[in-house]
């Protein structure tokens, strides 16, 4: 079965790719995603060795256009599936397709489709192959625009579960009234309302006679933007909802976001603040983990590119957390002393979150201030960003970072509090037009978990085509076992299309997106994979 | 059977989708601007001139130095006779950061919000930065990721495409 659809998943891109461009007749498009890893045995890092040595998830995507007509698929190929993703993936199949008109006033979709309603804390279906998340909706979507300042949405069907769908059904329908609209299309001006509407059913067998087997949200949100400033605040109210991955929890869920940024000149400022109560919101209530999630409650804390300041990463908590965070970014002007001749970037962020401030409690319920903080601290995270280019040929980066981890909080056991600094020097010499060479020297200094790590990692690149890295993460600090996570690669580009290879350690660790995380395991091995866009 | 066989098919199937590239008929769907006013996708493009797509992150390094670049490129007059827009693929997490930060880094190219990543989708961009070079109504070129000297491979690509269409 697995060497069939194989065969037929690798024939279709040869053939769509051969007739892409079909002239008046319309186009396809589409990309192709492979990433395999071939496991090793590494007794130094404690790796499980997984029963088949090789793992490989492919994905492909295909869309048909005609002028407003699309469709379109989504095959899946798990031979199996990389560690730590579902081992129910274990297959092969054409999981998504779809039939869609769109156009500027009117779009509907039949079949599978993602959709976001506000900034996605009441409803979003979205995908993240790299967490092995896609909550697609199969069903219809419509979307309807009667004036000019009014878009109305509607929604309703089934999410996706891995090859499956989910026993709830999802019925939504969003409206946003733009208020202020300006004829200008780049104007900077707006304000502009909207409600939402989500409600998910799912049969109910038990013996509760009182029990509601459907949930409904309602969420309301404004959003204001000029020239310098943007302001949006959304609030939503969810029916109560026990379920698994709220411990059953009775509480109506309740949660408020507000923005607020200002910018002028080379400076820019930028609030948030959030309050989330009991928001943790499925299409099935024995779903867990990042299975069949509704709505997207992210980390509101920054998001680092280096990897010694991956790993102590925050993970919202649905239950109940309050805080937030706040960005200053400012840029030293071209030719000033400071700045120089290319000028300097400097970004300060700092992040805060709290447990709510509770005032009784039951088994499966709790009372809270509303705007109250609790004593217990989640997480708290100061750091400080700073790039300058020296010259044509040098540039130079700096991150400094002090961060607070509930370990115990965010990947729940009982654990020492962690507090951690973290220090990188970036820098990237260009010594020719095309090629460069670009080193990172990295250092966490902590007391707690497995103690101090440093890292490096050196890069040449070539431009467009070729890049070779070697890297090194050493956990020094860990007294008990002081392991070497190293990797070495190379990519080859060209165009929409890559190839990657690489051999080396892989630490476990919590990989996470949109409040969602999910435990990498360790794993060594040759890592092989191929991105393309046609 | 297993591994020779994955390994040969997709390279197989590299070496024959990488020598298409051109796609016509690009996505009929509305774009906010960075005020969050809905737009139509169409208008962000200018069907009069090469047209530079750029999608990026407030959180991709690479997308910010690559954005960085073509600003540099542009004050120097490097880049001639385009439109360079920025689609930005944050979603609620970090959209909030859009505005503040391309102020402050005085980027001067039009800015575009794709929150629900659907023009990204409709574009088949798998990972960013990603680069697209339009020219009436059709795609001549695309890029995936950045590396240092790109910016002038890009810039090379746009003077070509320029040129052949104002001959």
């Amino acid at each position: 079965m697995i060497k069939r659809s194989l065969f037929i998943y690798l024939l279709l891109p040869l053939g769509v790719s051969a007739q892409i461009d079909l002239g008046k007749y319309g186009s396809i498009s589409g990309s192709f995603e492979s990433n395999n890893q071939l496991y090793v045995k590494d007794a130094v890092t404690n790796a499980v060795f997984p029963q088949d040595r090789i793992g490989s998830n492919n994905y492909l995507k295909a869309d048909y256009r005609f002028q407003k007509i699309s469709m379109g698929i989504q095959y899946e190929a798990y031979l199996p599936s990389l560690q730590g993703y579902p081992f129910v993936l274990n297959d092969a199949k054409l999981v998504q397709k779809y039939l869609s008109y769109q156009d500027t006033k009117f779009g509907l979709t039949v079949g599978n489709f993602y959709e976001q309603f506000g900034s996605g804390l009441v409803f979003r279906s979205w995908e993240n192959r790299q967490l092995g998340i896609n909550n697609a909706m199969e069903g219809i979507n419509l979307r309807i625009s009667p004036t000019n300042n009014l878009d109305l949405k509607f929604v309703y069907g089934k999410q996706r579960k891995n090859f499956d769908k989910s026993d709830g059904t999802l019925r939504a329908v969003d409206a946003n009234y733009q208020i202020i609209k300006s004829a200008e299309i780049n104007s900077e001006k707006s304000l502009s309302a909207g409600v939402s509407f989500v409600s998910r059913y799912q049969q109910y067998t038990g013996p509760d006679p009182n029990f509601k087997p459907t949930v409904n949200a309602f969420s309301s949100r404004v959003n204001y933007s000029d020239n310098n400033s943007t302001f949006s605040a959304e609030y939503v109210i969810k029916s109560k909802d026990e379920h698994l991955a709220n411990q059953q929890n009775t509480n109506t869920g309740k949660a408020l976001l507000i923005n607020y940024g200002y910018s002028k000149n080379n400076a820019g400022f930028n609030l948030n603040l959030r309050r989330l109560e009991n928001m943790d919101f499925r299409t099935d209530r024995s779903a867990d983990q990042s299975q069949l999630l509704i709505n997207y409650i992210p980390a509101l804390t920054k998001q680092q590119g280096y990897y010694l300041s991956n790993i102590y990463v925050y993970n919202a908590q649905t239950l109940g957390e309050i805080g937030g965070q706040a960005d200053l970014y400012y840029n030293l002007p071209k030719n000033t002393k400071l700045g120089g001749r290319y000028g300097m970037s400097i970004a300060l962020n700092y992040s805060r979150y709290h447990a709510l401030q509770i005032t009784s409690q039951t088994p499966t319920s709790f009372e809270s201030k509303f705007f109250g903080a609790g004593k217990q601290l989640y997480y708290n995270d100061i750091n400080l960003s700073i790039k300058k280019k020296h010259s044509a040929k040098f540039t130079s980066s700096y991150l400094l970072q002090h961060i607070y981890y509930n370990k115990s909080v965010v990947e729940s056991g009982n654990y020492e509090n962690i507090k951690s600094t973290i220090v990188v020097v970036d820098i990237l010499y260009k010594y020719f037009a095309k090629k460069a060479i670009r080193t990172e020297l990295q250092h966490l200094f902590t007391k707690q978990d497995k103690g101090n790590w440093m890292g490096i990692l050196m890069e040449w690149s070539y431009a467009p085509h070729f890049s070779v890295f070697a890297s090194d993460m050493y956990n020094y600090g860990d007294a008990g076992k002081q392991v070497h996570y190293y990797n070495a690669g190379g990519s080859y580009t060209t165009g929409p299309h890559k190839l990657l290879l690489s051999y080396g350690r892989q630490r476990a660790g919590l990989v996470c997106v949109g409040g969602v995380c999910r435990l990498l395991p360790a794993a060594t091995g040759l890592n092989f994979s191929l991105t393309s866009n046609f | 059977m297993k591994l020779p066989s994955i390994a040969f098919l997709h390279l197989l199937m590299f070496i024959i989708s990488a020598k298409s590239f051109s796609q016509s008929g690009l996505p009929v769907l509305p774009i906010k601007n960075i005020s969050g006013n809905s737009v139509p996708f169409s208008s962000a493009i200018d069907t009069n001139a090469v047209t530079v797509i750029s999608f990026w992150s407030t959180w991709c390094v690479p997308c910010i130095n690559e954005l960085d670049a073509l600003q540099e490129s542009i004050d120097e007059g490097k880049m001639k006779s385009f439109k360079l827009i920025a689609i930005s693929t944050d979603e609620a997490r970090t959209i909030q950061k859009v505005m503040p930060m391309v102020k402050s880094r005085g980027w001067t190219f039009d800015i575009y919000l794709d929150e629900s990543n659907e023009i990204k989708r409709a574009f088949n961009a798998t990972n960013i930065p990603f680069v697209i070079v339009i020219r009436k109504g059709k795609i001549v070129y695309q890029k995936t990721g950045f590396t240092p000297g790109d910016e002038d491979v890009l810039i090379g690509k746009v003077n070509q495409v320029n040129v052949s269409n104002n001959p």
